[in-house]
């Protein structure tokens, strides 16, 4: 019983030093804004369109932990979802379950869609519909190669780099990039790991290689520690989207479904809409604050033409 | 009083009792003694059918306990299809009968021993027969172990039986309609009077309210034996009851023992003790190997043992 | 990391999100376990009387459900129960999967608890239901009267330390975002990535539940020798 005390007492001294805490709450105005954007004018009577995800991972699906009850599942993946429902003009049900379960939710009919975030695999391809690919936000995905500054922009395709040693961070996507581009080519030597930027920034510096793949926004902060020394190579990798966005799991032989949906994502799409959402989720999930994405305590974007605040 | 019939008990592959009849009447006392695994303790309860015989019966004044046995009746035998074929072969009725229980013929054809034999054996059963546990209220059995009931007490120990007894017999009047002359109140107060009675008798009432685990061994058995008796048994069967007690709570078990010999109740007491069968038993059986390999008088068991087991268990323990 | 950053980090997420962890996470995962226990209690003195019984076909479908219950892991019949009862059961797709968790917690508890009340029983000295039958008692008389009585005394204290297993195993039901203290964790790593943090939270959290529980099941026991 005492150790019981004692324990109690610390779990209380650790939590007043932790002194008043930050606001309750996240900053959900935009959020709010889009959503009730999306839901106007929605109907609801083409059945129900159950969508399973893994709320797990902000800011594309995640709990406000403010809120209870339905509501309480927010982020990019649940504007998708609620997008798609209006347009399909069905009634939005959110499972929430772990990532592995909400694929079997899927596959066993329990769920008709999964959105969470799921990139393309071949064995997912095999075994579900997929949809088209859609884009969390700006496309920050490009992948690139940076060089020392005295060949910055000479390269513009693979064969330029005849001769050379180009290094890449383990077990990521450029150590597959690089291999699928550079593998054929006998003059070129791509066995060069390293275990992290650090050491793979160090590599090019003192001439142990003579290019790095990085994707392009680590790229830009590389360059801008080091500008005199390191920079772009002028040549990106040639990636298909596809591989690199996510996209909707949808049951085996529901074609139907599959082209609905489709249909819907390609609209998004069209209307520009994914930059919006994801710059909101950024601000709800605190990734990211209103002034550094330029929108007002209303959730309005402020854009040039409506003038300075 | 008791009649054991040809008693066989198979465990399995393992035969304890091959074949053991005896005959217990009112007010005798019998010893069994022999060696451990003679199947003396196995006798004992089969003769409450604490053990199911399985083959053989066994008659309790007039009542059968167990289920019918066609080798040990005549008429039986002779209603039987294999009886009835073998007499066409030419056999004899003796001749036939012989080669029947001889050769066990018969109880692998239960069945099919054609519907005179199967309504045979359901008329002898249903005029005979006697429902195992009314026949075991009028059966005491004291323990080698005791078993007392750990959850009650000493006075609920005793209570228990009569008064759920009387309950269910107010239960059963009831339902067949005829006058019900108890109530749930004046059966307990029979039954706690009854046990307080004898609790006294054994000096032991103070220890009515107190549970088992802060009494002595002797003081355990004892009142096991009491418990026994508060249901009037007409006979009280022994498992070794002083086996597992220390030497010096013996005696006071034995002298219990012996009162109750001296009150007329008939007995059979699976023993060690050599000296108490020798005093009280009118009889003594010899077990040995699943058989009675001898019996009679103490002063002929134990002064003129025939037998050459018999002879060296006695030289052994003696 | 610097042992700071991660203390602070700990003292932010408790301030914070205390109201998911304790008052959500501690009463669903209390809640869930308490009705797997009862209801796997009653249950499973269900199956030990069919077991003991005499319809041949029962007693072997019972003994089928105890043995794959107790041989295939927890979270397999949390995806069973899940994904295939509502196929049985369409009712189940009208509810909240915490229903269909629920009951798989329940006859998972059940299978255990038949097992615990069946040898509780079992361990009671075989004397006393020959005494009591010696003396004309029926079957169920003893049973009522003689046996269980005792048995009850083995069996709470193994029930008491289901009951400590179940809290722990209820941190399956995550799987299925089911508000327990683990969905808690999910929930607040899912928000700050402060994985580290989260997890030491949630394993203190437990570790007080089980240690209080098991403290509290010592001195029900000590008191029931006494009796």
């Amino acid at each position: 019983m005492k150790k019981l005390i004692a324990v109690l007492l610390v779990l209380a001294m650790v939590l007043s030093l932790a002194a008043c805490g930050d606001k309750e709450g996240a900053p959900d105005a935009a959020y709010n804004n889009y959503l009730k954007e999306i839901k106007k004018n929605a109907k609801t009577d083409n059945g129900t369109l159950t969508v399973a995800m893994s709320p797990d991972f902000a800011p594309m699906e995640f709990y406000d932990l403010g809120k209870k009850g339905d509501d309480a599942i927010v982020g990019f993946d649940v504007l998708l979802a609620n997008y798609i429902a209006a347009e399909l003009g069905m009634k939005l049900i959110i499972t929430p379950m772990s990532f592995d379960a909400s694929q079997a939710a899927v596959q066993s009919g329990k769920a008709d869609i999964a959105i969470s975030g799921f990139s393309w695999m071949a064995d997912r391809a095999e075994n579900y519909e997929l949809t088209d690919w859609y884009e969390a936000g700006d496309n920050e995905t490009e992948q690139s190669i940076i060089v020392k500054k005295d060949q910055e922009g000479k390269f513009s395709k693979p064969e330029d780099f005849a001769g050379m040693k180009i290094g890449y961070q383990g077990a990521s996507l450029q150590q597959q990039l690089v291999k699928d581009t550079f593998g054929n080519m006998a003059d070129v030597d791509i066995s060069n790991v390293y275990s992290d930027l650090g050491t793979l920034v160090e590599a090019l510096k003192s001439g142990k290689i003579q290019a790095a793949a990085v994707a392009h926004g680590n790229g830009e902060a590389i360059i801008a520690n080091a500008p005199n020394d390191i920079a772009f190579s002028g040549f990106d990798f040639d990636v298909d989207p596809l591989y690199e966005n996510n996209l909707c799991l949808i049951q085996k032989g529901n074609t139907e479904l599959l082209a609905k949906v489709n249909a819907a994502l390609a609209k998004a799409k069209e209307a520009g809409l994914y930059k919006g959402w994801y710059e909101a989720c950024q601000i709800y999930a605190e990734v990211k604050t209103i002034d550094e994405l330029g929108y007002d305590e209303n959730g309005v974007k402020i854009t040039e033409a409506a003038g300075t605040k | 009083m008791l009649d054991i019939k040809n008693i066989y008990k198979n465990f399995g592959d393992l035969k304890v009792l091959k074949g053991v009849s005896t005959h217990v009447e009112k007010g005798e006392v019998i010893s069994l003694i022999g060696v451990s695994g003679s199947g003396k303790s196995t006798l004992l309860r089969c003769m409450n059918l604490l053990e199911t015989p399985t083959f053989g019966e066994v008659w309790m004044e007039g009542k059968l306990l167990t289920p019918v046995d066609p080798y040990l009746h005549a008429e039986v035998i002779q209603a039987s299809n294999t009886y009835k074929k073998l007499r066409e072969e030419g056999l004899s009725d003796e001749e036939a009968v012989r080669k029947i229980k001889d050769e066990d013929l018969l109880h692998e054809k239960h069945g099919r021993e054609g519907k005179e034999y199967t309504a045979l054996i359901k008329k002898i059963y249903q005029e005979n027969h006697l429902d195992a546990n009314l026949a075991r209220q009028k059966m005491g059995m004291v323990f080698q172990q005791f078993n007392l009931f750990n959850n009650l007490t000493v006075l609920g120990n005793i209570t228990l039986a009569p008064v759920k007894i009387g309950m269910d017999r107010i239960r059963k009047a009831k339902r067949a309609g005829r006058p019900v002359t108890e109530t749930k109140e004046s059966v307990r107060a029979a039954a706690e009077k009854k046990a307080m009675d004898l609790l006294k008798r054994i000096g032991l009432e103070d220890k009515a309210d107190s549970y088992p685990s802060s009494l002595s061994g002797g003081q355990k058995q004892r009142i096991a034996i009491i418990r026994a008796l508060a249901m009037d048994p007409d006979v009280m069967l022994f498992d070794e009851p002083t086996s597992a007690l220390d030497p010096e709570m013996v005696g006071e078990v034995l002298d219990l023992i012996k009162e109750l010999v001296k009150s007329g109740m008939t007995m059979v007491v699976v023993t060690h003790e050599m000296g108490f069968a020798r005093e009280v038993s009118d009889r003594v059986l010899f077990v040995d190997e699943g058989y009675i390999k001898e019996e009679g008088t103490p002063e002929e068991i134990f002064r003129h043992p025939k037998d050459a087991h018999l002879k060296d268990f006695l030289a052994k323990v003696l | 990391m610097s042992f700071s950053t991660f203390f602070s980090n700990i003292g932010m997420l408790l301030s914070r999100y205390w109201h998911v962890f304790v008052l959500e996470g501690v009463k669903y995962t209390l809640l869930l376990a308490a009705i797997a226990v009862v209801g796997g209690t009653i249950l499973g003195a269900l199956f030990a009387l069919g077991k003991r019984g005499k319809i041949r076909p029962l007693k072997w479908l019972i003994g089928a459900v105890v043995e794959v219950v107790r041989g295939t892991p927890m979270l397999l019949q949390l995806y069973a129960g899940v994904f295939m009862l509502p196929r049985i059961f369409p009712i189940l797709n009208e509810v909240d999967d915490i229903v269909s968790v629920t009951v798989v917690l329940v006859i998972n508890s059940a299978a255990y608890t038949s097992e615990i009340i069946r040898s509780g029983i079992q361990a009671v000295d075989i004397g006393q239901t020959e005494a009591a039958r010696s003396l004309g008692l029926s079957e169920r008389t003893t049973m009522l009267h003689v046996v269980l009585p005792q048995a009850v005394k083995n069996i709470l204290p193994a029930l008491g330390n289901e009951f400590i297993t179940v809290v722990k195993e209820t941190s399956l039901a995550s799987t299925f975002f089911v508000g327990e203290i683990m969905t808690s964790y999910l929930k607040v790593k899912g928000n700050t990535y402060l994985t580290l943090e989260c997890l030491t939270i949630v394993g203190a959290i437990y570790f007080i539940l089980t240690f209080t529980l098991s403290k509290l099941l010592q001195r029900a026991e000590r008191r029931m020798k006494h009796a």
